[in-house]
């Protein structure tokens, strides 16, 4: 359905043989001719009305193209009109100059009016297919889009859900509270807390456009206490920012947890992340000691980019020196 | 100290036992309650066999205000409650005090704090009242962020004309027939505007009531809605969705 199959090469070059000899029939059944069929089908005037079939439908067709290009002149009548006129003129000339020079002799008005009457049905048949064809190929086109439009919000609704439920932190949770539940109930608890605090902030922002920074980061707290209660985790988050100012809800988050697990871990050695401020943005630096297979890059802040764009014209950006890398995201302010 | 406990999760009434007994080695637990039909009855054969009660606010069989209709408490009463930050301004405004879940022992011992220094306030069934509005009324997102330039405005749900998709992204158009982008999907969007105010009129289209300039029938028995401010693409009110559309449209 790419393509409207009057353009098929095919169809180009078999139609006008069909509407041809259609129209050579019509002619000798006008004339009540027909016995000449048994004489001879195959005779000059056949190949002439194929001749003016092709001359006629290629005419048509690039008429059509172009009426297609300028859409001011894209309205129906309009190209029937003119396209009917045209035809009519094209096979009038043809015919006079066929009758003059093939023949012999001028061609009589009947003649003239007969010929020009078929192939105005034929040109008629010709831009009702392509119209209808048209039609039907933009509505199919359209609905394809409508379902590559509910394919791409479905996956993106999932990739949403994803984000909010965060299977990995939940499963990695879950995990060691399987271990921690038969060691200690007390530490059980603390680590329910954590791990029920975080959640409840995620999925309780997840209609809330921007939150403010120090919401952020009591729950980026809890964030950092229930990392360091899970295995080969040491995580130290050393945070200095003193202005108020919103950012994208879970944005934090979001940073310290990629940190985390794109960094190779040991709960001997901590990972220190520091938090700081510019004046119209905030900096997350720690060393890096990335894992072998799984390297921070530009591409995990695709989402959250997307997001920032709207509240901001400054981009999340990713510089690398000295063994560090420090990841910067705009501060947004209300005006 | 007494403690009646109305709680439909056992691990979590559990946990609050757990935390009250270790904030104050001395507190009981009297009863836990269950339903709201087990707590009536329960309140009504021992009036005075407690100092303080600690609500969940949804149990399996409704809301633990129909409690409050029934049967009249004078002591003080904690609400533990699973709903967001919206809800809780309620209890705030009314003095009544609120856990949010999941209980923290944090939480717990600043309840039982705050109850010694504030035991007269809780319990008057006006504010009981006011809370179980609050928390029945759903909130409503009334005002949206926006960039223009490098700041942020916010923009008053009056002054919108209507929302739009095109594609995945959603547009807001002011009444000034300003665009701007929003994060959010149509679907979501549904969910936090006033419905008598909003409505959605197809898959691409929610409106605001009082920016529609007019309404005329359009082929198929649709509507074709014209608003105040200039819009590229026709607003048509799906077939399916014509009645429910003069509903809204008419108002109450």
């Amino acid at each position: 359905m790419k393509k409207l199959f009057i353009h098929q090469p095919l169809f180009r070059l078999l139609s006008p043989v069909f509407s041809g000899v259609v129209v050579y029939l019509l002619i000798l059944l006008l004339n009540n001719n027909v016995a000449q069929l048994q004489e001879e089908f195959l005779s000059e005037d056949l190949y002439v009305c194929i001749g003016l079939s092709y001359v006629v439908q290629e005419f048509s067709r690039t008429l059509l193209l172009i009426f297609k290009r300028f859409t001011k002149l894209n309205n129906l009548l309009f190209q029937i009109v003119i396209s009917l006129g045209l035809s009519i003129a094209i096979v009038s000339v043809s015919i006079i100059l066929y009758y003059k020079y093939a023949i012999g002799y001028s061609a009589n008005n009947e003649d003239i009016i007969m010929f020009s009457s078929i192939f105005c049905v034929i040109t008629l048949v010709y831009i009702l297919l392509f119209i209808s064809h048209d039609y039907l190929h933009k509505i199919n086109s359209e609905k394809l889009q409508q379902e590559e439009l509910i394919k791409q919000n479905i996956e993106d609704d999932f990739r949403q859900f994803k984000k909010g439920i965060n299977p990995h932190l939940l499963f990695e949770s879950f995990e060691a509270l399987l271990i921690l539940i038969h060691q200690n109930k007390e530490k059980t608890d603390e680590f329910i807390d954590h791990l029920a605090t975080i959640y409840r902030y995620i999925l309780s922002s997840k209609d809330r456009q921007l939150v403010e920074m120090k919401e952020e980061y009591i729950n980026l707290v809890e964030l950092e206490k229930l990392f360091n209660k899970l295995p080969y985790r040491a995580i130290q988050v050393e945070y200095t920012v003193i202005s108020d100012f919103l950012l994208v809800p879970g944005s934090l988050l979001f940073i310290i947890e990629l940190i985390v697990r794109k960094t190779i871990m040991s709960s001997s050695i901590q990972l220190r992340i520091d938090i700081i401020e510019s004046e119209d943005m905030i900096h997350i630096s720690y060393k890096t000691h990335d894992k072998i297979n799984s390297k921070l890059t530009l591409k995990e802040f695709e989402e959250l980019n997307r997001v920032y764009s709207i509240y901001s014209q400054q981009k999340i950006s990713v510089e690398e020196s000295d063994q560090k890398r420090i990841i910067s995201f705009p501060k947004l302010t209300t005006k | 100290m007494k403690v009646v406990i109305i709680e439909d999760e056992n691990l979590a009434a559990e946990k609050l036992e757990r935390y009250l007994v270790k904030y104050d080695a001395t507190t009981e637990v009297v009863t836990q309650q269950v339903s709201i039909e087990g707590a009536i009855h329960w309140f009504q054969n021992n009036e005075d066999g407690y100092d303080v009660v600690f609500m969940d606010i949804q149990l399996t069989d409704g809301l633990s205000f129909e409690i409050f209709h029934k049967i009249k408490i004078n002591k003080p009463v904690i609400f533990t409650t699973a709903f967001d930050e919206y809800a809780i301004d309620a209890f705030k405004v009314n003095s009544v005090d609120y856990i949010l879940k999941p209980i923290t022992f944090t939480d717990v011992s600043n309840a039982m704090s705050k109850l010694k220094s504030m035991q007269d306030i809780f319990g008057f069934a006006e504010a009981m009242e006011e809370v179980e509005k609050m928390v029945e009324k759903k909130k409503l997102k009334d005002r949206f962020l926006v960039r223009l330039g490098n700041h942020i405005h916010s923009i008053k749900a009056e002054d919108i004309t209507l929302f739009y998709a095109e594609g995945r992204t959603v547009y807001l158009v002011t009444t000034e027939n300003k665009k701007y982008i929003l994060d959010y999907k149509l679907e979501d969007l549904c969910e936090l505007l006033d419905t008598s105010k909003f409505y959605r009129v197809n898959r691409t289209f929610i409106v605001n009531i009082n920016t529609i300039q007019d309404v005329v029938v359009y082929s198929s028995n649709r509507l074709k809605i014209t608003p105040k401010v200039r819009v590229e693409k026709e607003i048509i009110v799906s077939r399916e969705k014509v009645s429910a559309f003069k509903k809204w449209f008419e108002g109450d």
